[in-house]
């Protein structure tokens, strides 16, 4: 595997003028950003770091971290977090919301379809060769019928900002996406630390997104009465997202349970309690595909639930998001999103893909190829930043590397162009600085779609750097979506 | 409740006890140290350790730094200070969602409190100050989770854990001290004698409220008299088995069913014979033998309780309910 990109050195001037969040022009702010940056200038630089501290310190002392995987240094993490807002204004909202709202309901047709008469394969729309070698498509699932047809009960998907100023979809998480818990956790630590600031700007409230996410888990019940037992299953302590799973399952009051705490009895799924066995209705899963159950898939898994497959397939229990969706957010599969959305709600997307090579397809390939030193190539099963290839960052050995890869195995990899995010103002070592972002928006779906206004914004910390995902150093900030327009 | 999740309340709240009980009795052998005369100076650690049930080598009760730094940053010491509080913060990062967020805060509070110091920063400055934040630490966190968690089947294990582990710690610590020590002494009591005989009493905050039963004429059989049987002090034998039977009864009926017989028995018989107990008794037998007994009793609720409601196996639970009938 290739060094995570950000390891590479950044090469001078490789990258188009990126969109900048705050400033239109070198000296004059977005109206949105107005207010902000007056504030700022009222502030002074170091009343300004003694508020970070303070978040620093509320982070701290709350516990709010993340578990890196092989670090020497203590494996729990602060989560770096920066104090100065991103805004967004209430126009720009709506279209995300409208957009995002109509890319996850044809998702979740398409699944249905791909795991029952597959039409759009039939139909010639997307290759049937491209759906059956995606490692996660999940032949158990055929024929399954999820309750209200649901398939994605929770997504996460990356925007950005391309130079232009509208945002475009870069992937869509429709496994186990997490987060959502800093998205939540920023806003309470902002609400503390510049409580006048965001009164004065008028945010829109993103307090109630377990609320949401527990009604939709409830409408997926299989049992109509109003106290269906509804679980969140976690890997347990070790997992990298462990405190997001303790923390929605106390915000919603639900039960924290790993897959030890479970049982399955003639296709019935209970957990061990005090009392007992007790029935459980409904499972907000945050395990894998591969890991759930060690009967159907991966045997060498302790940390999934023998036979609750089969309990899934008798209909006895719900889980969140299903199994098996793992095909839509396949890096190829992707490319095919805007025709997915026409096939299947006759509309144009309202939010873009980023334009994708799908290497499978012989010109496209070719392109690719000639293209190494100017495109980002990514390994369609890979996440968090890895098996990734930045072409202006990387160095010709780098490439002769990714050309054999792409040419041994072509169905593995698409290929982008370098996108300069847009860039936001931080607040970095006692100065304001831009750096890159993108957005990750929720999207709740039950019997129909929430979104919570605002999303987490993730952060480049490093100078120049691309990367935002917090494995691979980066942060993240307080997402504003406003209520009302601001007036020039 | 999750029997996992029980599991890790249980031992949260023992591993916060037995913390908050290391930082005092070190804090009163230190502060007893100086007023020892220097050949006793090591038997009062001697002591501590047994009580402790602590394994540590001979050589450190010579030396009290090292003896503090064994017994409180120790890590490769499973039973230090900073290994308890870390023992109880992941007991607890286990089931965060089961406790509230101000237990959670104040546990991590604690947790980097005690992990940012060392022996040499605690030692230049008097480690009574650290030792009493130790204190402090633990006596708050049971305070805000009184105050903040339902008073539901969680806490009661909460509460089970916190005086399971405090009944044993006194008897163990009794059993020390009186086997080092004798019950009577002829003539009046000595410097000596009061140095070791308050240091027992402070071991269990026990002082103050022993002087205003008894005032502070310290005898021996009075003070085993008060750590053992009295009714309304918190560090007496007989409160903790109250409390034991109390939760045990509690948890019983927030399971619901009949269950919870076996363990009601064995803290029903601890508590009456405490309740019903005296010195007498206590001599009759052999006072270290009665000790046992009471130590015994607990592990056989501490045991009693896994069985029931933690380890029972799948097999048992099928067999005991008709899973239909509980369920819909």
């Amino acid at each position: 595997m290739p060094p995570p990109a950000d390891t590479i050195e950044r090469p001078a001037a490789a990258l188009a003028a990126p969109y900048n969040e705050m400033f239109e022009a070198s000296d004059r702010p977005r109206p949105h950003y107005k207010l902000l940056q007056e504030r700022l200038t009222g502030f002074g630089m170091e009343e300004l770091q003694r508020r970070q501290l303070a978040a620093d310190q509320s982070f701290l002392q709350q516990g709010i971290t993340f578990t890196v995987y092989g670090s020497d240094e203590g494996t729990e993490k602060i989560f770096p977090y920066d104090v100065l807002p991103r805004i967004i204004p209430a126009r720009e909202w709506d279209v995300l919301e409208r957009g995002m709202t109509q890319r996850i309901t044809a998702l979740n047709l398409f699944l249905h379809d791909l795991y029952h008469d597959a039409k759009i394969i039939r139909d010639g729309v997307i290759p049937a060769e491209l759906i059956y070698t995606c490692k996660h498509y999940r032949r158990e699932m055929c024929g399954v019928d999820p309750i209200a047809r649901n398939y994605l009960t929770v997504v996460g998907s990356d925007l950005v900002r391309v130079p232009s100023g509208e945002f475009a979809v870069l992937e869509d998480n429709l496994r186990v996406p997490s987060g959502v818990s800093y998205m939540l956790a920023n806003r309470s630590v902002m609400k503390r630390v510049f409580p006048i600031l965001f009164r004065d700007y008028g945010v829109r409230s993103n307090d109630h997104y377990c609320q949401e996410l527990l009604t939709c888990l409830r409408e997926l019940s299989p049992v109509t009465h109003a106290d269906a037992r509804i679980v969140l299953l976690t890997p347990g302590v070790y997992n990298s997202a462990y405190y997001e799973h303790a923390f929605l399952a106390r915000q919603m009051g639900i039960q924290l349970t790993e897959g030890r705490d479970l049982v399955v009895h003639d296709n019935v799924v209970y957990d061990r309690t005090t009392a007992g066995l007790r029935r459980v209705d409904v499972i907000y899963r945050r395990i894998d595909d591969d890991f759930i159950d060690p009967v159907a898939f991966r045997s060498d898994s302790l940390l999934g639930v023998p036979g609750i497959m089969n309990a899934y397939r008798a209909g006895n229990v719900v889980l969140a998001n299903a199994l098996g969706t793992g095909v839509a957010d396949d890096k190829a599969v992707y490319a095919y999103v805007p025709q997915i959305i026409k096939y299947y709600l006759g509309e144009d997307p309202i939010v873009n893909n980023v334009e994708t090579y799908v290497c499978s397809r012989d010109a496209e390939r070719d392109h690719v190829l000639k293209n190494l030193d100017k495109l980002v190539v990514k390994a369609v099963g890979e996440s968090g930043g890895y098996g990734m290839l930045i072409g202006p960052h990387s160095t010709k050995a780098q490439q002769e590397e990714f050309r054999e890869l792409i040419l041994a195995n072509p169905r593995n990899y698409i290929a982008q162009p370098t996108l300069s995010l847009s860039v936001g103002p931080c607040l970095l070592g006692g100065s304001i600085v831009p750096r890159h972002i993108d957005l990750r928006v929720y999207v709740l779906h039950g019997k129909r779609v929430r979104i919570v206004p605002g999303g987490l914004t993730r952060v480049a910390l490093r100078e120049g750097s691309l990367v935002v995902n917090s494995s691979q150093g980066g942060g993240s900030k307080d997402t504003w979506v406003l209520h009302q327009e601001v007036a020039r | 409740m999750l029997s996992r999740v029980a599991d890790s309340l249980y031992w949260m709240s023992r591993y916060l006890e037995r913390a908050e009980h290391l930082a005092r009795a070190i804090d009163v052998q230190l502060h007893l140290a100086l007023d020892e005369a220097p050949a006793f100076a090591s038997v009062g650690w001697i002591c501590l350790l047994n009580g402790l049930r602590a394994d540590l080598p001979a050589h450190l009760c010579a030396d009290d730094r090292a003896v503090t730094d064994a017994l409180t940053f120790d890590r490769s010491n499973p039973s230090s200070i900073v290994s308890c509080i870390a023992q109880a913060r992941e007991n607890a990062r286990q089931v965060r969602e089961q406790i509230t967020t101000d237990v959670w805060e104040e546990l991590n509070r604690l947790y980097l409190a005690v992990t940012a110091r060392n022996i040499d920063s605690v030692w230049k400055s008097g480690p009574h100050e650290f030792l009493r934040s130790v204190q402090r630490g633990a006596q708050l966190l049971a305070g805000v989770a009184d105050a903040t968690m339902d008073h539901a089947e969680g806490w009661q294990y909460i509460r089970l854990g916190r005086f399971v582990e405090r009944a044993m710690s006194i008897a163990w610590l009794l059993d020390a001290h009186f086997g080092l020590r004798s019950l009577e002494w002829e003539g009046e009591p000595t410097a000596d004698d009061f140095v070791a005989w308050s240091g027992l009493l402070r071991s269990f905050s026990a002082f103050e409220p022993y002087c205003k039963s008894h005032t502070v004429e310290l005898r021996p059989n009075r003070i085993l008299n008060f750590l053992l049987f009295s009714a309304e002090f918190p560090h007496s034998m007989r409160f903790c088995a109250t409390q034991i039977h109390s939760a045990v009864s509690a948890i019983g009926e927030w399971t619901g069913t009949p269950r919870g017989a076996t363990v009601r028995r064995l803290a029903g018989k601890l508590e009456s014979e405490l309740a019903f107990g005296s010195l007498d008794d206590a001599h009759a037998v052999d006072l270290a033998e009665t000790l046992r007994q009471y130590v015994r009793r607990c592990l056989d609720v501490h045991n009693a309780v896994y069985r029931r409601y933690i380890t029972y196996t799948v097999d048992e639970a099928l067999r005991e309910s008709d899973l239909d009938a509980v369920n819909r």
